[in-house]
């Protein structure tokens, strides 16, 4: 693979580091910037040990919509983002 | 008098996903998470948005009763931010979208033990109070404190206002 080509690509991957409420430290995760946020959280929510739920990704205090791609939902390389559950109540 | 002894309660509790996350999710947003290890009670200070632009911003304070955790649900109140006192309506923040703050005054969520039925709750279809951590889709699912904390935050951070006026201070 030429240089030029390894550095396309790397651009289509987005390195981001993730917190769990139930966990003290992070996960870093390499997701494709195309990658759906749902997906992207389903993924994180099994590698810290969450059974089951509706995941999604915060970064800050916006709940990222979990329908988007991480690149069009604002989600930009070396971001930190939280897991959250976005299933409903009342 | 609880189900479990207090002993067990704090030794659950010192397991780490539950009050070392808990704590360590609060220190991560600059919160004081207070616990009372005698009372096996939290309490949580948070802040929202005014009911308009314009209007300053609420003070909001949630407590957390956790006698018999984890085999029962965390007791979950927003209660008067100045003085703890249990006042109703006007302790919760104002919702927007899919929520758990019931117009009632209450925690409306399978993680919350005052929304059961049999503890004054509004959720008849909810029967075993033990069943606490049973996935019950499309409803949130919050397994540990922290998660359950993160969702109260988030939606008194996207609130609007309080659910009705403080009353005057004794």
């Amino acid at each position: 693979m030429s240089e030029e080509h390894g550095q396309r690509a790397e651009k289509q991957t987005l390195h981001l580091t993730v917190y769990a409420p139930k966990s003290t430290e992070p996960k870093t995760f390499d997701w494709s910037k195309h990658l759906a946020v749902g997906e992207a959280a389903a993924e994180a929510a099994a590698a810290f040990g969450y059974a089951s739920g509706t995941p999604s990704l915060a970064k800050g205090d916006e709940v990222l919509d979990r329908a988007k791609q991480l690149v069009a939902a604002g989600v930009r390389d070396g971001d930190t983002l939280t897991l959250v559950d976005v299933g409903g109540g009342v | 008098m609880g189900r479990l002894p207090r002993a067990v309660t704090r030794a659950i509790l010192e397991q780490p996903e539950h009050l070392p996350a808990a704590l360590a999710w609060a220190r991560r947003l600059g919160l004081e998470l207070r616990f009372d290890e005698e009372e096996l009670a939290l309490e949580l200070n948070l802040t929202g948005p005014g009911a308009t632009t314009e209007a300053p911003p609420e003070p909001y304070r949630i407590s957390g009763l956790l006698e018999d955790f984890d085999v029962l649900p965390i007791i979950w109140r927003y209660v008067d931010p100045r003085s703890g006192a249990n006042i109703g309506v006007a302790a919760y923040p104002r919702p927007t979208g899919s929520s758990v703050l019931h117009g009632n005054g209450l925690i409306c969520a399978p993680w919350s033990r005052l929304a059961y039925a049999v503890e004054g709750g509004i959720h008849s279809d909810w029967q075993d109070l033990t069943d606490w951590k049973t996935p019950r889709p499309p409803y949130t699912f919050a397994p540990t404190i922290a998660d359950q904390l993160d969702r109260l935050y988030r939606e008194t951070r996207a609130s609007t206002g309080r659910m009705a006026a403080l009353p005057v201070a004794a």
